[in-house]
C-alpha cells in the first residue's frame, strides 16, 4: 500500500469514526452510563462489601485488588458490545453500510473505522474509570491513570474483533447471548479480575489463551506498580498478536458479509 | 489499464457473470453505456439487475467477465469509481437517528465535497426539502426519504448516476418530480443507469433498455425499437367474457392474450381494432398503442418465477 493510499484509507476510516460519534452523542448519557455505572456498583458490592471478609491478597486490600480489573471490564464490555450488537444493528437493521459502501468508503475503511472508534472509546472509558479509582485512593500507583487509556485502547482491539467475528457468524441477534455466555463471560470471570488466577495451576495455564487476561495483567502491573520489562513484554506481545490475528480474521469475515 | 473508450463509454461490461454457489444470478451480460445516455435495466425480481448494479461499484464480486467503469475495474479500483458516481440504492439506508442536515453533512464528508453546506442547501432546495433540514429522518414521509436519498447521491456532482428502482412505492406526484429531475440530469450531460419495474418509467427516461430474465439478457434496444420488433401494433382490451364472441372475427396474424382478467387483442393497425368492434358488436374497454410493458410481458413470461 502506497503512503497516499494509506492516508486516504485513514481519512475515510476516520469518517466512519465521525459517523459513530455523531450517532453516539445523540444519546450520550444513556450510552455512557452503563460503562461507568457497572464498575462503580461492582466496586461497591464486591470491593467495599467483601473487603472486610477477604483480607489481603498479595499485600493488597480487596478493593485495591479489584480496581484495575474494573477498568479492564469497562474496556471489554465497551468494545465487545459496540462491535457485536452495535455493529450488527448498523449492518443488518439500519443498513448503514449499504449506503456507505456506495461512497469512496470500502470494507477496509469500515473495519478500520470500527476498530479506531472502539479503541478511542475504550481508551477514554479506561482513563475515566482510572481517574475515579485514583480519586477513591484504591490505586497503589495513582500515576497508572496515565497508562490506563493506552492499555485500554490496545485491549479494545482483540475484544472488539471478537465482537466483529460474532457479528459475522451469528444468524440472528439473539445468538449474541450464546457468544456472551460461552466466550465473554468465562473470559471475564476467569481473567484474574476477581482473584489471582495465575496462582491456580491448571486455570493459570488455560487463562493464558484469553486476550482479556493479558489486558487485565497489564493494568494490574501499572496499578500495583509491579513493572518488569519481561512481564510487560510478554503480556503486551500476546495482546498485540491477538489484536493482529483476530483483527485480520474479522476483516476477512466482515468483508464476506458486506460484499456479496 | 484505462481504455481510450472509457470517456465515451463510462460503463463497459463484457460477459459479466455472477454465481452464488450453483445459482447463476447473472450470465454473460454485455452492456455498454454511452456517455450522456440513460440506460434502463428491466426484468422481474431476481433477474440480476441489482446484482449487476452491485458489480459496478464493487459491493458484489463478479465471478467472471470483464467490467470497466470509467476504465477502472471495480474489483481493484472501486474507490476511484465511487469518487465519480452517485448511487440511489433500493433501500434508502439513511441514518434514522440523525436529522436531514446531519445525514447529508456526513455523506458530504465521506465524499470530500467542497463547501458542503452550500452544496447541501442547494440540493435540498432542488428537491424541495429545504424546510426539512432539521427534521429527524424518522419523521419524513417515504417520498421525502427517497428525495433525500437522491440528494445524497448527487452531493459529489457525479458523472454517472446509478438508480436502483428509484420510484418503487412512491406516489405519482413524487414519481413525476423524480422523473423530471432525472431528465434534467440527462439534459445536463450526465450518464444514468436505472433499474425499474415500471415500463412507463423506462420508456420515459431511457434511450436504451436491456431486459433481463433469470440473469440472461433477453432483449436490448431503444424502447421504440423493441416495441416495433417484439410487439408492434395496437392493443384492444375487452371484457374477458366476450372472448368467445371476438374469436370468430380475429385475423390469424393477430396476437391474443389474457391479462388482469381481461381479453387483449394486438393487431397491426388501430383500424383493425375498430373493424373488430364493428364486426363482433363488442366495444373495447380501451384501445392503445403497444408499449414496453407488452414487450416485457412477452419476453419475461407472465408467470411468477421461483423467486416470487
Amino acid at each position: 500500500m502506497r503512503m497516499s493510499d494509506f492516508i486516504i484509507t485513514f481519512r475515510l476510516a476516520w469518517c466512519v469514526v465521525v459517523r459513530n460519534w455523531v450517532v453516539y452523542r445523540k444519546d450520550f448519557l444513556a450510552n455512557i452510563s452503563p460503562t461507568l455505572a457497572d464498575p462503580a456498583f461492582m466496586l461497591t458490592a464486591l470491593g467495599m462489601g467483601l473487603s472486610p471478609y477477604i483480607g489481603n491478597i498479595h499485600g493488597l486490600s480487596y478493593s485495591q485488588y479489584l480496581a484495575p480489573g474494573m477498568a479492564a471490564t469497562t474496556v471489554l464490555f465497551t468494545a465487545f458490545f459496540e462491535c457485536s450488537y452495535g455493529f450488527y444493528v448498523r449492518m443488518t437493521f439500519e443498513s448503514v453500510f449499504k449506503a456507505m459502501l456506495t461512497t469512496p468508503i470500502g470494507t477496509p475503511e469500515v473495519v478500520w473505522g470500527e476498530f479506531i472508534w472502539v479503541a478511542i472509546r475504550a481508551s477514554l472509558m479506561a482513563g475515566g474509570v482510572g481517574l475515579v479509582l485514583a480519586a477513591l485512593r484504591i490505586l497503589p500507583n495513582p500515576w497508572a491513570v496515565f497508562l490506563f487509556p493506552l492499555i485500554g485502547g490496545i485491549l479494545a482491539i482483540p475484544c472488539g474483533a471478537i465482537g466483529l467475528l460474532a457479528s459475522s457468524y451469528v444468524r440472528n441477534i439473539n445468538q449474541f447471548q450464546t457468544v456472551y455466555s460461552f466466550i465473554i463471560a468465562p473470559m471475564y470471570f476467569l481473567s484474574g479480575t476477581f482473584f489471582p488466577i495465575s496462582d491456580r495451576s491448571i486455570l493459570g495455564v488455560i487463562v493464558q489463551i484469553s486476550p482479556f487476561f493479558h489486558g487485565v495483567r497489564l493494568l494490574q502491573i501499572a496499578a500495583w506498580n509491579q513493572f518488569s520489562l519481561q512481564t510487560i513484554a510478554y503480556h503486551l506481545g500476546v495482546m498485540l498478536a491477538y489484536g493482529l490475528i483476530l483483527g485480520a480474521w474479522s476483516f476477512v469475515r466482515i468483508r464476506k458479509k458486506l460484499i456479496n | 489499464m484505462i481504455s481510450n473508450s472509457s470517456s465515451t463509454f463510462p460503463v463497459d461490461a463484457r460477459g459479466v457473470t455472477k454465481r452464488f454457489g450453483d445459482f447463476v444470478a447473472l450470465n454473460d451480460l454485455n452492456l455498454k453505456v454511452r456517455s450522456g445516455q440513460c440506460v434502463g435495466l428491466l426484468g422481474p425480481n431476481g433477474a440480476g439487475k441489482s446484482t449487476f448494479i452491485g458489480c459496478l461499484y464493487g459491493s458484489v464480486d463478479r465471478s467472471g467477465g470483464d467490467l470497466r467503469i470509467f476504465g477502472f475495474d471495480p474489483a481493484r479500483d472501486a474507490r476511484r469509481i465511487k469518487e465519480r458516481i452517485g448511487v440511489v440504492p433500493q433501500e434508502n439506508a439513511l441514518d434514522e437517528e440523525l436529522t436531514v442536515l446531519e445525514n447529508m453533512k456526513l455523506y458530504a464528508r465521506f465524499q470530500s465535497v467542497k463547501d458542503p453546506l452550500r452544496r447541501i442547501k442547494e440540493l435540498l432546495e432542488h428537491m424541495s426539502l429545504e424546510h426539512k433540514s432539521n427534521a429527524q429522518i424518522r419523521s419524513l414521509s417515504g417520498g421525502m426519504k427517497r428525495r433525500l436519498t437522491f440528494v445524497r447521491a448527487l452531493l459529489s456532482d457525479p458523472e454517472l448516476l446509478i438508480l436502483d428502482e428509484p420510484t418503487t412505492g412512491l406516489d405519482p406526484t413524487v414519481r413525476h418530480l423524480l422523473w423530471d429531475k432525472v431528465l434534467s440530469y440527462r439534459q445536463a450531460g450526465k450518464t444514468v443507469l436505472v433499474t425499474t419495474h415500471y415500463m412507463h418509467e423506462a420508456e420515459l427516461l431511457c434511450d436504451r433498455v436491456v431486459i433481463l430474465n433469470h440473469g440472461v439478457e433477453v432483449a436490448v434496444g431503444s424502447p421504440k425499437e423493441l416495441i416495433e420488433k417484439e410487439t408492434p401494433g395496437f392493443v384492444g382490451i375487452f371484457e374477458a367474457d366476450q372472448a368467445n364472441t371476438l374469436t370468430a372475427h380475429l385475423d390469424s396474424g393477430w396476437h391474443c392474450f389474457v391479462q388482469a382478467k381481461q381479453y387483449c387483442v394486438r393487431a397491426p393497425q388501430i383500424q383493425h381494432l375498430f373493424a373488430l368492434q364493428t364486426a363482433s358488436g363488442v366495444t373495447a374497454i380501451q384501445m392503445r398503442p403497444a408499449n414496453l410493458e407488452d414487450v416485457y410481458l412477452k419476453l419475461t413470461g407472465e408467470e411468477l418465477g421461483e423467486n416470487e
